[in-house]
C-alpha cells in the first residue's frame, strides 16, 4: 500500500495539473495555492503524525520508506508549503504562469520526496535529472529577458552533465559491482580494501551525478552562478528543496553503501570524501558569502554551506552522527525556507538584487521584521529553536570522530555561518533604513494575506516545537537511527 | 520554597520579552509591565537572599530546571542552583535592570524590541548565574547572543555596525568552543564520548586538559571581555546613547561566573600548573589598566578602563585558587557588577547636561552632587566603598602565593588615586568647567535610578560584613569541596 504522505501528495499533483486545463482566471490562481498549501501541508501532517506505512509495496526494492527520514521528508514538504508562498506573492513571475509554476513546485517536492527514499542509484540518479529538468521548466516560466535565459541555460548544462555522469555511473556500477541497488554496491564494498582503485571507482561514480545535480564540491559554484539570474521563488525551491533532498539522500547512499566498510572505526572512503566535500565546499561558499553583495548569490552560497556543514559532519555512521545529520538537516530544511520567505519579500519590494538595497528594510517592517529574527534565530544557536540543538550534536558527532582537525575545521565552519547570519541580520535590521522606493510595490509583496499569516504561523510553530522538544524528537530519531543502521 | 522563588525570578522577564513581541501593549503600559516584572525578579532574588540570612546557612539553594531538559537522562545536574555568591550577583543584576528602566524610559517607550532584548537579556544573566551544569550554562550564554545583538545593534551608529557584528561573531565563537569543552569534558558527555584522546586512560595529562581548558579560557575570556579581547568590551562604551550601555556593564558576568562555578571543578590538575602565568598576566594587567585609567582623555574611556581594572583584579584573585582570593575576587565581581552600571548611569546624567558646573559651585545641586561624590568614592576604592576590601583580599592573597607581581598591583593604586584626584580637581565630566544657567539638578528619574545603587553600595562599605561573612564561607566550602586548602 502507498504511504498516505505520498498519496496526498500525488492527489495534489494530480488536482494542480487538472486546473491547468482550465480558462485562466483569478479564481484558477487562488485554487492552486489553495491545493499547494493543503496538499503539501497535509502530507507533512501525514508523515510525522500519522507515521504513514512502513513499507512501500509498489517499490520494486527500489524505494525504503525509513521512520528516520519521515521528518526531514515533512521538513522538506512544509518548506515546500513555505516557498509556494513565495510565488503566489512575488513580481517576478505573470500571474497567468503561477499555477503552472505552483504545479511544478509541487512536482519538484514529490521528486525529492522520492529521491530520498530511494535506494537504487538508477531510480536516483533518474529522479535527479527529472528534478534538474523541473528546475530548468521553473526557470523557464519566468523567462523574461538575458539574465533568466542565461541561468537555464547554466542549468541544462548541468543537468545534462550531471544525466551524462549518472548514466555513466550506472553502467560502472552494473559492470563493476553487478548492480546498482544500494545493498548490492554495499556487498561489493565490503569485500574491496579500503582506497583501492575500485572502491574509489565505485565512490566517484556514485557521489560525481549527485554533487553535480545539487550543487556541492566540487560544482558548488554551479548553482550560485545559476541562481544569480533566477526568480527568487524559483532559487529558494531549487536551494532549499531540491539540494536540501540531494544532501539528505547522498547522506543515506553513503551510510547505506559505505556504512559497513568503516575499518578500525574510522570512517570508510565514501563518507570521508562526502565529508572533505562538505568541509571544502562549506569553507568555500562560506568565505564566498562573506563578501557578497548580491542577495541571490548570498542567499544561494548561505544555505549550500549550511547543506555543506550538516554532511561534513556525518563520516562516522553511528547513532549519534546519524540523529545529529538527520534533525540537522531536517532543521535547515525550515529555517532556509523561512529566510528564503521573507528576504526575497524585502529584495522584491527595493526592486533590486542588492543587499545594500535592503539596509535597515526589516526595522521600518515589523512583521518581516520578527519573521526575519525567527528565521535567523536558529543559525545563531538560541536557545528554544532548532539551531543549537542541531550544532550541539553535530559537534558532539565530530568528537566522536577524534579527529581534531577535522572537529576544529567544522567548529571554524559553523562559526563562519554564524558570521555571515549575523552579517544578514544586523544588515537587515540595524543598518540606516532606506527610502521606500517610489514606485514600491510593498502594499502585496511586504503586507501579508491571512494565508501568508497562517502558514508562517504554523511553521513557526513547527519550528519552536523542534527547538524547545529537541530531545524527545532526538530520541525518536535516536530509535530509529537504530533500525536503519541495523 | 525558595529555589521556586528563583527559578521564577529567573524565568518572568521572558513573559515580557513574549508580551513585546506579540502582545498589544505598548508604550507607557508596557514599560510599566516591564518594570512591574523586573521588581518582581528583584523581590524573588530577595526572598532567595533571605534563605541565606534566616537559614544562617551557607549552603546551596536548588530548584530543578524547567522543561527543555526534563526529559533528558542528566535532569538531575541541569537544575538551577544559587549559592550565595550567585543569588547577590543575580540580585546586583536585578537591581542595575531596574535603575535602567528609570534611566532609559523613554528608550523603553518607543522601542518594543528594546523591551524584549533587555528583557530576554536578563533572563539568559540571571540562568547562567544559577545554572549547574556546563551545558546549562550553554544554553544561557546561547540565548544571551540574540538579546544583545539586538539591544546594541538597534542604537548602533552608522560607522558602528561593524563592531556589532564583530561581536556577536565572538559570542558565537565563545559559545561554540565552550560546547566544545563541556561535551569533551564534562559528565555525562565524556563517558558516552569515550576514548576521545586517551581522556579515560591513565595518561591524561598535557594535551587533552591543554586543550580543555584553552577553549574554556577562550570562553570565558571573551565573555568576560578581558584581555585578549577587552577591546570588544569597549564596544559597548561606543554607543550613540549611553544609558544602552548600562545593562551590557553585567556582561563579564558570564565570564567570570565560568571560571568560577565550573573552571577549577572541570580542570584543577590544570588550573593549578597554569594558575602562575595567568596570575602574573593579570597582575602586570591591573597596572597596565591603571595606566589606561590615568591616561584616558574621555569619561566612557575612563569607566571603561575602571572596568578593565576591577576584571584584572578579579581574574588575579580567581587564579589564587586561595580562599582568601576568591573571597576577595567575589566580592569584587558583586562591585563590578553594580559599581560599573552606577558610574554609567551617572555618566548618562552627565551627558545629558549640556556643561558641567565648576566644583565650587556643584554645591547648588545636591543630588547631583551627591551622585558625583559616591561616582569618586566607587572609582577610587576608598575605604568606605565595598571594593576596597575586594581589593584589599586579593593583593593580600597574593603575598601568600607569587610575590613577583605584587609590585605590579601595588603600583596600580597609587596610579588609580591619581587619576581620580586629577579628574577631580581638574574636571568632573568632559564638557567646559564654564557656569551655565541650563544646567539642572537630577530630576526625579535620574535620581530613583542612581540613589538605590548608590547608596546600596555605600551601606555595604559600612558594613561589609554583611555582604562578606556570608560570602567567605560560601566560597571556603566551594573550595573545600574542590580539594582546595584555604
Amino acid at each position: 500500500m502507498m504511504p498516505v504522505s505520498e498519496i496526498i501528495i500525488g492527489l495534489t499533483v494530480l488536482l494542480q495539473g487538472m486546473l491547468l486545463v482550465i480558462p485562466r482566471g483569478n479564481s484558477r490562481s487562488r485554487c492552486a495555492e489553495l491545493l499547494s498549501v493543503f496538499g503539501l501541508g497535509a502530507a507533512a501532517l501525514a508523515l510525522v503524525v500519522a507515521h504513514d506505512q512502513p513499507s512501500l509495496a509498489l517499490s520494486f526494492e527500489m524505494l525504503d520508506d525509513q521512520a528516520l527520514f519521515r521528518i526531514p521528508r515533512a521538513a522538506l514538504l512544509l518548506s515546500s508549503l513555505l516557498l509556494s508562498r513565495i510565488v503566489a506573492a512575488t513580481r517576478e513571475l505573470p500571474d497567468g504562469r503561477k499555477p503552472e509554476v505552483l504545479f511544478l513546485l509541487t512536482i519538484l517536492a514529490l521528486l525529492c520526496d522520492l529521491l530520498i527514499l530511494s535506494q537504487n542509484v538508477a531510480l536516483s540518479i533518474i529522479l535527479l535529472v527529472l528534478g534538474s529538468w523541473v528546475g530548468i521548466f521553473l526557470g523557464g516560466l519566468a523567462y523574461r529577458g538575458r539574465s533568466e535565459g542565461e541561468a537555464v541555460l547554466k542549468y541544462w548544462i548541468q543537468a545534462s552533465l550531471s544525466l551524462t555522469a549518472g548514466f555513466g555511473a550506472i553502467v560502472l556500477l552494473a559492470v563493476v559491482a553487478g548492480g546498482a541497488h544500494f545493498s548490492v554496491i554495499g556487498e561489493y564494498m565490503r569485500a574491496q580494501q579500503a582506497y583501492s582503485p575500485q572502491s574509489l571507482l565505485v565512490v566517484a561514480g556514485l557521489f560525481l551525478p549527485f554533487f553535480m545535480a545539487g550543487g556541492f564540491f566540487p560544482f558548488h559554484f554551479i548553482a550560485v552562478d545559476r541562481d544569480h539570474g533566477l526568480p527568487w521563488a524559483v532559487q529558494t525551491a531549487l536551494s532549499v528543496t531540491f539540494q536540501g533532498a540531494v544532501a539528505v539522500a547522498a547522506w543515506k547512499m553513503g551510510v547505506v553503501v559505505f556504512g559497513h566498510a568503516s575499518r578500525d572505526g574510522g570512517a570508510s572512503e565514501g563518507l570521508r570524501v562526502l565529508q572533505l566535500c562538505g568541509l571544502i565546499g562549506g569553507f568555500w561558499l562560506a568565505l564566498f558569502a562573506l563578501s557578497q553583495d548580491n542577495s541571490k548569490r548570498l542567499y544561494s552560497a548561505l544555505v549550500g554551506a549550511q547543506w555543506s556543514a550538516v554532511l561534513a559532519a556525518g563520516a562516522l555512521p553511528t547513532l549519534l552522527s546519524a540523529t545529529a545529520i538527520v534533525y540537522a538537516l531536517s532543521a535547515t530544511f525550515v529555517w532556509s525556507a523561512i529566510l528564503g520567505f521573507v528576504w526575497s519579500r524585502f529584495q522584491e519590494w527595493s526592486g533590486s538584487e542588492n543587499i545594500s538595497s535592503v539596509y535597515g528594510a526589516a526595522r521600518a517592517y515589523r512583521t518581516s521584521g520578527l519573521i526575519l529574527l525567527l528565521a535567523l534565530a536558529s543559525p545563531l544557536c538560541v536557545p528554544g529553536f532548532p539551531g543549537f540543538p542541531s550544532v550541539l550534536y553535530l559537534l558532539a558527532a565530530m568528537i566522536e570522530q577524534k579527529s581534531l582537525v577535522f572537529l576544529g575545521a567544522e567548529a571554524a565552519l559553523l562559526s563562519l555561518l554564524c558570521l555571515t547570519s549575523i552579517r544578514i541580520g544586523t544588515d537587515l535590521l540595524f543598518r540606516r533604513s532606506v527610502a521606500r522606493p517610489a514606485h514600491s510595490p510593498a502594499n502585496t509583496v511586504l503586507n501579508y494575506s491571512a494565508l501568508d499569516r497562517g502558514v508562517i504561523l504554523g511553521v513557526s510553530a513547527v519550528l519552536l516545537t523542534a527547538g524547545f522538544f529537541w530531545h524527545s524528537i532526538l530520541t525518536q530519531l535516536g530509535t530509529a537511527a537504530e533500525i536503519f543502521l541495523k | 520554597m525558595i529555589g521556586w522563588a528563583g527559578l521564577l525570578g529567573t524565568f518572568l522577564p521572558l513573559a515580557v520579552a513574549a508580551i513585546s513581541a506579540w502582545g498589544p501593549l505598548r508604550g507607557r503600559s508596557l514599560w510599566t509591565l516591564s518594570l512591574g516584572v523586573h521588581l518582581t525578579s528583584l523581590a524573588c532574588f530577595l526572598v532567595v537572599l533571605a534563605g541565606f540570612y534566616a537559614g544562617g546557612a551557607h549552603g546551596d539553594v536548588s530548584v530543578l530546571s524547567p522543561v527543555i531538559l526534563t526529559g533528558s537522562q542528566w535532569s538531575g545536574d541541569t537544575a538551577l542552583r544559587w549559592a550565595f555568591p550567585a543569588a547577590v550577583l543575580c540580585l546586583a543584576s536585578c537591581s542595575v535592570m531596574v535603575s535602567f528602566h528609570f534611566i532609559a524610559r523613554g528608550l523603553l517607550e518607543n522601542s518594543r524590541a528594546t523591551v524584549a532584548a533587555l528583557a530576554g537579556y536578563l533572563t539568559c544573566l540571571l540562568g547562567a548565574l544559577g545554572a549547574d551544569h556546563p551545558l546549562l550554562f550553554c544554553f544561557f550564554l546561547a540565548g544571551s547572543v540574540l538579546p544583545r545583538l539586538v539591544f546594541t545593534g538597534l542604537d548602533t551608529r552608522e560607522g558602528r555596525i561593524e563592531a556589532v557584528k564583530e561581536t556577536a561573531f565572538l559570542s558565537v565563537v565563545a559559545l561554540l568552543s565552550l560546547l566544545v569543552c563541556v561535551l569533551a569534558f564534562a559528565e555525562p558527555f565524556r563517558d558516552s564520548l569515550a576514548d576521545w584522546f586517551k581522556m579515560e586512560g591513565g595518561d591524561r595529562v598535557a594535551l587533552p586538559g591543554g586543550i580543555g581548558i584553552s577553549l574554556l579560557l577562550l570562553a570565558a575570556s571573551i565573555s568576560a571581555g578581558i584581555f585578549p579581547f577587552h577591546g570588544n568590551a569597549r564596544r559597548i562604551f561606543q554607543m550613540g546613547s549611553m544609558e544602552r550601555a548600562v545593562p551590557l556593564a553585567l556582561q563579564p558576568l558570564f565570564g567570570f561566573v565560568l571560571l568560577f562555578r565550573f573552571g577549577l571543578a572541570s580542570f584543577p590538575q590544570e588550573f593549578r600548573d597554569f594558575s602562575p602565568v595567568l596570575l602574573g598576566l593579570f597582575s602586570v594587567g591591573v597596572a597596565y589598566c591603571s595606566v589606561g585609567f590615568l591616561g584616558s582623555k574621555s569619561a566612557r574611556d575612563r569607566v571603561f578602563w575602571l572596568q578593565q581594572v576591577l576584571s584584572c583584579f578579579v581574574a588575579a584573585g580567581f587564579f589564587t585558587l586561595t580562599s582568601m582570593g576568591w573571597h576577595g575576587a567575589q566580592v569584587l565581581l558583586f562591585f563590578e557588577a553594580m559599581a560599573i552600571p552606577f558610574l554609567l548611569l551617572v555618566l548618562a546624567c552627565h551627558e545629558r547636561r549640556p556643561a558641567m558646573p565648576p566644583v565650587k559651585e556643584i554645591g547648588r545641586y545636591p543630588a547631583f552632587a551627591l551622585s558625583t561624590a559616591f561616582a569618586a568614592l566607587f572609582a577610587l576604592f576608598l575605604p568606605v566603598s565595598v571594593g576596597f576590601y575586594g581589593v584589599l583580599l586579593v593583593t593580600w592573597s597574593l603575598v601568600g602565593v607569587s610575590h613577583w607581581p605584587l609590585p605590579f598591583v601595588i603600583l596600580s593604586m597609587p596610579l588609580i588615586a591619581f587619576a581620580g584626584v586629577r579628574i577631580m580637581y581638574f574636571r568632573l565630566g568632559d564638557a567646559p568647567t564654564q557656569p551655565s544657567e541650563e544646567f539642572t539638578d537630577l530630576h526625579r528619574d535620574e535620581l530613583v535610578a542612581i540613589l538605590p545603587i548608590g547608596l546600596t553600595l555605600f551601606v555595604l562599605g559600612l558594613l561589609p560584613r554583611l555582604l562578606m561573612g556570608p560570602m567567605g564561607a560560601s566560597v571556603a566550602s566551594t573550595l573545600r569541596a574542590l580539594g582546595f586548602k584555604d
